[in-house]
């Protein structure tokens, strides 16, 4: 980066706009962070990334399976279930990658305007690859049955832009990485997701599975009802994948139970079933427990 | 229930004595709709936009008249379920002679619901093709439940008193409550229901009852609620519907609101209309799209 010191200085870049005054730690800090980043790709060049070791991090990190389950999100959108990977996912990918640089910055906050202008980015070091978006992130949360509601909490705001801004991020993230790289780690996460902790015979997990959405109230049959039909008994793995990737989203509150499993649906076969098995009631047997009558006391 | 509902209410000259213990009630409609103080699925649906609670108010304060337009959903009402006002038979196709309309205020006044000869022998056809319906007859198996009984109870939340009149109380069973309801309609089209179950409030109703059974112990949350809705002309088609989880939800959503409210206006006395506040209006969003193409 040197210039000839004898020729006037005309066709030099001009200096970037700065504030008039820097305090002693900004300027500190200004130099830190040119000297940061001129560091970070000298050496990434120095130590380029070794695909096959990359790949190979890879494999392992989303055979783990607590992070395959966090691989993964899934929400209502009117009447279809919108599905992706998470932040984490993205993240993970980078991670194992190397040389990726990424961050999400606030540039601007108005709390007049209620909003703020934020920025994500990733940079990838080695090939000088960079993708950077600037957008604006409204203080507001929408609902369908109040509109728009402006958010005053600062901890509300920074929840808002700091979701936006990891949304964001995320894409940022896959903007630089290979596609393929992508596309592997899911494939694998999915395996891991599907293949579920392995230590425990299917049946165990399968009653596992069972008995934690029990805790959530929902029953064998509306869980069978969303494996299209197919009994528990005859649960693949598969199933148990997709049933702890609900599970999960229902966990942070992307789908509720109601969503993912509608209550029991009435048919014809169950009214038909009833009337079948329930007698014709005699006078007396037809009438509901004293208690129910007026008087009784009944809560 | 609705239609049945409000064709009897004659406003006694004093309320009866309040029911204060939940329970199961047998009644007449006139004596059901005389508990005011209690919240109706219906009262709730009028405390609630499009309507607001002055218009509630008004109407509990001053029950209308019976409809003409009621009568056959009435009728029916009462063929299908085995109780209610008699059917009244009156032997003119034109009710603008004198004789004509005599007889049927004597029917109104003796409590009994007038019937056009035609419209007498629509009503029985209704009721014979429900009956003849493989679902509907078995919903409605007189020997396996009870029609029209009085449910009322208490909110916890708010302690609101709440009522509910059920067309059909299933008898006890072994499997899960199956709560019919009858409906006459235009159209038994499911994509006309749709419609008519937000224009009515089936969802609102669907939950209203469900918390009733609830609350007295007849059932669990598992309780199911279906609509049987019959088309009031021939062939007289009927669809049994249930609205799904979603409708429901939000059901329940508004019925919580309209509870709040009625609790909040009846301690206050004060019963708002749409707004208190000067209301910004602009034009219908098609209308502003259309014209501002047009003109600015």
């Amino acid at each position: 980066m040197n210039y000839p010191a004898t020729t006037d200085q005309q066709f030099a870049v001009p200096a970037a706009p700065a504030p008039a005054f820097i305090g002693q730690g900004t300027a500190v800090e200004q130099s830190r962070a040119v000297a940061e980043v001129q560091a970070a790709v000298v050496v990434a060049r120095q130590f380029p990334r070794n695909e096959a070791l990359a790949v190979q991090k890879m494999r392992t990190g989303f055979a783990q399976h607590t992070l395959a389950v966090r691989s993964f999100f899934r929400f209502r959108r009117g009447s279809s279930n919108v599905s992706g990977e998470t932040i984490q996912f993205a993240k993970e990918l980078a991670r194992c990658w190397t040389n990726i640089h990424y961050g999400v910055h606030e540039l601007r906050r108005d709390d007049a305007a209620g909003e703020s202008e934020m920025q994500a980015w990733a940079w990838d070091l080695e090939t000088n690859e960079r993708a950077s978006t600037t957008f604006i992130v409204p203080h507001t949360r929408w609902t369908k049955t109040d509109g728009g509601t402006r958010l005053e909490d600062p901890r509300d705001v920074y929840e808002n832009n700091s979701n936006n801004g990891a949304r964001r991020l995320r894409e940022m993230i896959f903007s630089v990485l290979p596609d393929w790289f992508r596309e592997q780690a899911k494939e694998i996460a999915t395996n891991t997701v599907e293949r579920g902790q392995g230590d425990k015979p299917l049946a165990q997990r399968i009653a596992d599975c069972i008995a934690h959405f029990e805790g959530l109230g929902v029953t064998v049959e509306q869980l069978e009802e969303n494996r299209s039909g197919r009994p528990s008994g005859k649960w693949t793995n598969l199933d148990l994948g997709q049933l702890s990737i609900i599970s999960e989203s229902i966990r942070r509150g992307e789908v509720t139970v109601d969503e993912e499993f509608p209550p029991q649906r009435v048919t014809v076969a169950e009214i038909t079933r009833q009337h079948t098995e329930q007698a014709p009631a005699a006078e007396s047997s037809g009438e509901w427990p004293a208690a129910r009558q007026p008087g009784a006391g009944a809560e | 229930m609705t239609t049945v509902a409000q064709a009897g209410a004659q406003a006694p000259a004093a309320g009866p004595d309040p029911i204060t213990e939940p329970g199961i009630h047998d009644m007449t409609n006139e004596e059901y709709h005389s508990h005011r103080y209690a919240l109706s699925s219906s009262g709730a649906r009028k405390l609630l936009p499009p309507s607001c609670p002055a218009i509630f108010r008004y109407e509990q304060d001053h029950p209308q008249p019976p409809k003409k337009i009621w009568d056959i959903g009435n009728a029916a009402h009462k063929l299908v379920l085995g109780n209610g006002p008699t059917l009244k038979r009156i032997e003119h196709e034109m009710w603008t002679t004198k004789a004509a309309k005599a007889d049927v205020a004597e029917a109104r006044d003796a409590g009994e619901i007038p019937l056009k000869p035609a419209e007498y022998q629509q009503v029985h056809d209704m009721a014979d093709a429900l009956r003849a319906h493989p679902v509907a007859s078995l919903l409605f198996d007189p020997e396996r439940g009870t029609p029209e009984r009085s449910l009322f109870w208490r909110d916890e939340k708010t302690g609101v008193m709440r009522r509910a009149r059920l067309d059909w109380l299933p008898n006890p069973r072994s499997g899960r409550l199956i709560i019919p309801d009858y409906k006459t309609c235009r159209s038994a089209n499911p994509e006309k229901l749709q419609k008519d179950i937000e224009e009515y409030g089936y969802h609102q109703q669907d939950d209203w009852y469900r918390s009733a059974c609830h609350a007295l112990g007849i059932a669990d949350e598992t309780a199911a609620f279906v609509f049987v809705c019959q088309e009031k002309t021939a062939p007289y088609v009927i669809t049994v519907i249930e609205v799904n989880a979603t409708a429901r939800r939000i059901g329940a959503a508004r019925n919580r609101r309209a509870l709040e409210i009625f609790a909040h206006c009846t301690a206050t006395g004060y019963w708002p209309g749409y707004s208190d506040d000067v209301v910004p209006l602009s034009l219908p969003g098609w209308a502003e799209t259309r014209d501002s193409l047009e003109y600015l």
